[in-house]
């Protein structure tokens, strides 16, 4: 069977039938692939049997044979078509051309169209239920690169009567449907089902685009009230008395308003495609005026009542479809100059216009602000303790009750406020008085004696809780019974003052904001805050003040925000930068390339054995001279890994980092995880075994046929009796989380001129200590065998073999592949095995971390399963062209 | 995360913290490459200086700068292809940190103009650093009725002078430029200019614009209306229409530029300059009707009917008007509706038409700064009109 008929003649002619086929065409995913001659309607000649029918000339111009030959018209394969309705005549391109609202002009711009949207192509089909079966409705979406979604709503009524249809577009509330051909607008959708009338064979594609933005609107006329970016400015008089009336008043109401449709444009907002159904202010809190920084200097110049600080605001964010997200948000007021500056220079900032008696402002993200980055800093190097304020008194008053007004600090706060309120006097202003932090002795918990106690300690002096309360610009503000403490580590003290170093916001970061202080400090500012210590600034802390352990970003102070009632929450982190070459992923890509670039067209060298713990063979003088550089490399992670695990591992009374004994109900927890894991992977393998190429294919089908045999690698550790000590680990330690920097101390440079390699050429720098995302805060803070992370970077270099490979064949067409294929295994081996050595022999420095080296590499190949196969699961997901990476690394074990 | 997406927070290593600034300075004589070096280590005394000339041998060693030969091309009034081409390809051979491009003449900007633009990018907080100069009110109509108005309109950006002579790039800003310089020129087009702010805007790129003061600019060698705007529009058109995925996207409306109106130059209105450009616009009107019928809709036809009976100082086209009547004309290009050469010789008069209007409201004490960003603000109103016939391009019909 193929195509026997044409498109025109099975719908009868209609020309609106054949354009709502064609928008149904063009609006599915994949190519869409019109017939020649279907672009300006032609018909087919059924007499000529079989798919012949639809196989006669192209019908350019009315002239002989259509214009398609100038042959006499009987030696033609296949005569024109001659009919009245659908003959050369009537139907050909020529006129189509000079006429306007023709087929073929229809089906051209309908065409550009789609090529405009990409989400045509590649976006998901997700289609709506309508009630009224006539019509077809269907979402297309596609997330854009910069984290913005792309929408289209197709509707297309398949019946000849006109017809009703009510959408639920709740999940799209507030967005305004576009039509896309004539970008004419339609109603804001809203919670309510979504009511459209269709003529006859009708269809709409509809761009949902965020409610109708300033763009879209005529600028106002005079240029003095046009510095505008919200549509209308919020009157805001009580803004002048300090950010707490401002909150108790209109503030909540904005805020409440516009958050919701300026969360989702912010980079760092996770829940995107999510509707936020209400946004509460959590606790809040003014932040102390930092070093003077440019913006410092004009907010100077104006008039003092509007200059109001920056404040910190912590948000709860409720969803509408259930859950809810505590985020950080620093908001700060510009007025003139600063204004101007921030609209152009940072629009998606920018929240509200405000109308202040005294001239316009703008509400916007402090970080923005270069005096609100140093009050940042600032409040970290002075060791401050901020207390957290209510929204609004009413607020306050609720939180006092419910703590039984049992807090001391709390009954002066609220009996100096009575006196304030019955005299109508001021009390003088009491300066900011930053906590200083006692030294942290070695054997103290991590910041104990630095920063506040947590959650058991007693709350702050009242004179520390009263600080913001006393601003002239914090209004009349309550404390909700929270604290903001900030902890300077003992470095950042060594290094001194340094607010005057200016700073950027960095643009790396995507789920966090990064602010960089010149060329020594990052401050790490989390956005989605999850209860608890962050890992990274609990491990962080440790190896930098405890473990005084070198080869990591260097921990230098954090926040942590502490509600009334739960959790210290970690909120920042301040790290001293580190120079460095790009990360040990790309170094590695690099050396791999110099290595296939050597290799040139040798023949396949002989496959070197598996590493073991129990093996390591010494790779051999071709290998030394192809890839020194890489081995030396390999052989110097090997032995940074292995520091920080003795770092990690180092005596302490800290409960979160004592090392305890891998005993056997561990190990059978773990053979147990790993179990399930498998299973799990086996069925969607399975499932999706049809989809494959045929060379992954055949790999798949060998990993199922050794189902068994890999249950049994992990029934393995039940075997064993012990396993060594468990301590704190990386957790998710990959190539990516290593920073290649150059020589820092004499054991590198004395190993790479050992090797030949010249001193001081290379080193390593450990990131990253969060671990895996995915997994809960608990999860990530348990301990664990310390070749759970050994096993995390042999299956890195299995990658970066495989990226490197598939570089080098892209950029030297001429390699053999199985040739390449041989030599890369051989580059693998040989790092891994230059690397377990390193890694071997430094951690024998505290023998009981591991156990013998038998039972070591049991424990070793069970958690390279599970490496691999959480990787095999996220290729399935995601990239399926690069499954051969873990399917062949779980059969090589 | 997973060893299958390795990710790492990167900030630092945007920048080589040790690399030097290269200056490019293409179309400079030797006379005027002193002094810009001058200026340069006058506003950046730290920085190591990369300079290339195409008279490096005449210069002299100084200690903080180098000086390399950069290949001759052929002399310009703006940064062409070729000049970005050779940038990156001197990026790529030294330790450069960022990049300084400046156009002929560059030695008549102020040491805060060139130290503003070299800074923004030798410190790294932009990605392409932009001068606004302080020209002349009737310097620079082109990119003030048509340039600013379009760039500002469909790319959301409010850099004043999108084709500016003098730039300051970032290494991947210039290499983004480079890939796009290099295959211009291998389609022997290095002489077109490159659209580095709407390059920027859709790459995400980190712009900063920086007042440069007064600047002289340098002309063409042929300055004629006639060549200098096709070329120009031409160029720009060709931009945009590359660019129609990105532009069309809903955008955010910029707040207009805040501007010190200027004291009254005194600079006198010559009614004969005036009269001459509306009388050329009213012969177009008779002679160029038909062609215009082709480009314009009847709207915008009575619009410049009405105009052709109105003289002397009363003359205003409207600003709603002008900017239609440049979309129509961009649609036509697009559509290629009738070729393109003839298409932008035929603007020409209606540009002439918007000239004496502007120096009109100029002489009837209007600010010309303001006059520009409300015609700007008037090519914001108008770009759904824009898109919708972009989008459908059915001759007139509503």
């Amino acid at each position: 069977m193929g195509i026997r008929r044409r498109l025109a003649p099975l719908v009868d002619n209609n020309r609106r039938r054949i354009e709502l086929l064609n928008s149904l065409l063009l609006s599915f995913p994949g190519t869409p692939i019109l017939y020649y001659g279907d672009e300006i309607g032609m018909g087919d000649n059924i007499y000529l049997g079989d798919r012949n029918g639809v196989r006669t000339p192209m019908q350019w111009t009315s002239d002989r044979n259509a214009g398609f030959s100038r042959c006499d018209p009987a030696r033609l394969y296949f005569p024109v078509i001659m009919d009245p309705i659908y003959g050369y005549q009537v139907v050909n391109v020529e006129a189509q051309l000079s006429d306007q609202s023709s087929l073929l002009h229809w089906t051209r711009n309908m065409i550009a169209l789609r090529k405009l949207f990409q989400v045509f192509g590649r976006g998901s089909l997700t289609f709506l239920n309508p009630a009224n079966r006539k019509v077809l409705a269907y979402l297309r979406d596609m997330e854009r690169t910069d984290g913005s979604h792309e929408t289209v709503l197709c509707v297309a009524n398949l019946s000849r009567f006109a017809q009703p249809v009510s959408l639920d577009l709740a999940l799209f509330s507030g967005m305004e449907p576009v039509e896309m051909l004539g970008y004419v607008p339609f109603p804001t959708i809203t919670e309510e089902p979504y009511s459209l009338t269709l003529a006859p064979y009708s269809f709409l594609w509809l761009e949902l685009q965020p409610a109708r933005e300033a763009a879209e609107m005529p600028p106002e006329p005079l240029m003095d009230a046009a510095d505008t970016f919200a549509a209308e400015p919020v009157p805001t008089h009580d803004l002048t008395r300090g950010w707490s009336e401002w909150l108790a008043g209109p503030g909540s109401a904005l805020l409440a308003t516009v958050l919701p449709e300026w969360l989702p444009r912010q980079r760092w907002f996770g829940a995107k495609t999510q509707t936020i159904q209400s946004v509460r202010i959590f606790d809040w809190v003014e932040l102390p005026a930092g070093a003077s920084g440019d913006n410092a200097a004009h907010r100077a110049s104006e008039p003092a009542s509007a200059v109001v600080p920056p404040a910190l605001l912590f948000v709860e964010i409720q969803y509408a479809a259930g859950g809810k997200d505590l985020y950080q948000l620093p908001l700060a007021i510009s007025m003139a100059a600063s204004e101007q500056a921030i609209a152009e220079q940072h629009p998606q900032s920018v929240l509200a216009r405000l109308d202040l008696p005294n001239g316009e402002a703008m509400l916007h993200d402090a970080t923005v602000r270069e005096d609100a980055r140093q009050a940042f800093l600032a409040l970290i190097e002075n060791n401050s303790t901020l207390g957290l304020l209510a929204k609004t008194l009413s607020d306050a008053a609720e939180t006092a009750t419910a703590e039984a007004l049992d807090v001391s600090s709390a009954n002066q706060d609220s009996s100096q406020r009575s006196n304030r309120d019955r005299s109508g006097v001021e009390p003088p202003e009491a300066e900011v008085v930053p906590v200083r932090a006692a030294p942290v002795p070695l054997s103290a918990q991590p910041g104990e004696a630095a920063a506040p106690p947590r959650s058991t300690a007693p709350a702050p002096s009242a004179a520390q809780r009263m600080q913001l309360r006393e601003s002239p610009s914090a209004g009349n503000p309550a404390p909700s019974g929270g604290r903001l403490d900030a902890h300077a580590s003992s470095l950042l003290k060594e290094m001194g003052p340094t607010t005057h170093a200016a700073s950027r916001v960095g643009t790396a970061e995507q789920s966090n904001t990064s602010i960089l202080y010149g060329q020594k400090l990052i401050l790490k500012l989390f956005r989605r805050l999850q209860p608890g210590e962050n890992p990274d600034v609990e491990i962080g802390r440790f190896l930098t003040e405890v473990a005084k352990f070198k080869h990591i970003a260097p921990f230098m102070g954090e926040t942590t925000m502490t509600p009334a009632a739960g959790e210290a929450t970690t909120t920042a982190m301040l790290q001293g930068l580190v120079t460095n070459e790009g990360d040990g992923w790309e170094w590695f890509l690099g050396q791999l390339a110099g290595f296939f670039e050597a290799v040139g067209t040798r023949s396949a060298p002989g496959e070197p054995p598996r590493p073991t713990l129990l093996n390591l063979p010494k790779p051999d003088a071709t290998m030394r001279a192809l890839c020194g550089s890489a081995l030396d490399a390999a052989a110097l992670l090997g032995t940074r890994t292995a520091e920080m695990h003795l770092a990690l591992a180092t005596q302490t009374q800290d409960q979160a980092f004592c090392a305890e004994s891998f005993d056997q109900s561990n190990l059978e927890q773990d053979a147990r995880r790993i179990e399930t894991q498998l299973g799990h992977v086996i069925e969607t393998l399975k499932s999706k075994l049809a989809t494959l190429d045929d060379t992954t294919t055949d790999l798949a089908v060998q990993l199922l046929s050794r189902r068994h045999k890999l249950v049994g690698r992990a029934h393995d550790l039940m075997r064993l009796k012990t396993a060594g000590q468990r301590i704190r680990i990386h957790g998710d330690y990959h190539l990516g989380q290593t920073l290649r920097t150059f020589s820092q101390d004499k054991d590198s440079a004395a190993l790479e001129t050992e090797r030949g390699t010249g001193p001081g050429s290379g080193d390593f720098v450990i990131l990253d200590f969060e671990g895996e995302p995915a997994r809960t805060l608990a999860e990530r803070r348990q301990k664990q065998s310390p070749l759970k992370d050994v096993a995390g970077m042999i299956r890195s270099f299995s990658y970066a073999a495989s990226a490197g490979l598939e570089r080098a064949q892209s950029s030297n067409r001429g390699m053999e592949p199985e040739t390449a294929r041989a030599w890369v295994v051989s580059w693998e081996r040989s790092v891994t095995s230059e690397f377990l050595r390193a890694f071997g022999k430094c951690i024998a420095a505290k023998p009981e971390l591991l156990p013998q080296k038998e039972e070591a590499q049991i424990v070793l190949d069970a958690y390279i399963l599970e490496k691999a196969l959480y990787e095999l699961m996220y290729e399935l997901n995601n990239r399926p062209q690069w499954l051969r990476i873990p399917l062949t690394g779980i059969l090589a074990l | 995360m997973a060893t299958t997406n390795p990710m790492v927070d990167t900030s630092a290593a945007d920048q080589k913290p040790g690399g030097s600034l290269l200056v490019l300075l293409p179309a400079s004589s030797q006379a005027q490459v002193e002094p810009v070096v001058a200026n340069l280590t006058a506003a950046l005394p730290d920085a190591n200086l990369l300079v290339a000339t195409t008279e490096q041998s005449a210069s002299e060693p100084r200690a903080n700068a180098r000086f390399v030969e950069l290949p001759a091309s052929k002399p310009s009034w703006t940064l062409t292809a070729g000049d970005f081409a050779h940038a990156y390809q001197l990026a790529q051979k030294n330790d450069v940190r960022a990049i300084l491009m400046l156009g002929a003449e560059a030695n008549s900007l102020r040491v805060d103009g060139v130290g503003g633009l070299a800074n923004a990018v030798y410190t790294g907080s932009a990605d392409l650093a932009v001068p606004c100069y302080e020209l002349a009110p009737r310097a620079g109509l082109v990119n003030s009725s048509i340039l600013y108005p379009l760039n500002r309109a469909l790319f959301a950006t409010r850099v004043r002078f999108p084709l500016a002579v003098d730039l300051g790039l970032s290494l991947r800003m210039a290499e983004r430029l480079g890939a796009l310089a290099q295959r211009l020129v291998a389609l022997n087009q290095s002489d077109v200019p490159l659209w580095v702010v709407s390059e920027a805007m859709a790459a995400g790129m980190k712009i900063e614009e920086v007042e440069a003061g007064p600047r002289h600019l340098p002309q063409p060698a042929e300055p004629d209306l006639n060549s200098v705007l096709p070329f120009v529009t031409g160029s720009l058109f060709s931009d945009i229409e590359a660019k129609a995925a990105f532009w069309q996207r809903p955008r955010v409306s910029l707040p207009l530029r805040r501007h010190v109106p200027a004291a009254p130059s005194g600079a006198a209105n010559d009614p004969a300059e005036v009269a001459s450009m509306l009388q050329g616009f009213r012969l177009a009107y008779s002679n160029l009707r038909e062609i215009w019928g082709l480009v314009l809709p009847p709207n915008t036809l009575l619009g410049l009917k009405r105009l052709s009976q109105t003289d002397g100082p009363a003359f205003r086209m409207p600003d709603d008007l002008w900017a239609r009547i440049v979309f129509d004309f961009l649609i036509a290009f697009r559509m290629r509706t009738l070729n393109r050469g003839h298409l932008l010789g035929t603007l020409i008069p209606l540009y002439l038409a918007w000239v004496a209007s502007h120096i009109n409201a100029m002489s009837a004490g209007d600010d010309a700064e303001r006059h520009i960003e409300l015609q700007a603000a008037a090519f914001e109103a108008e770009k759904a009109y824009l898109v919708a016939r972009w989008r459908w391009p059915d001759r007139f019909n509503p």
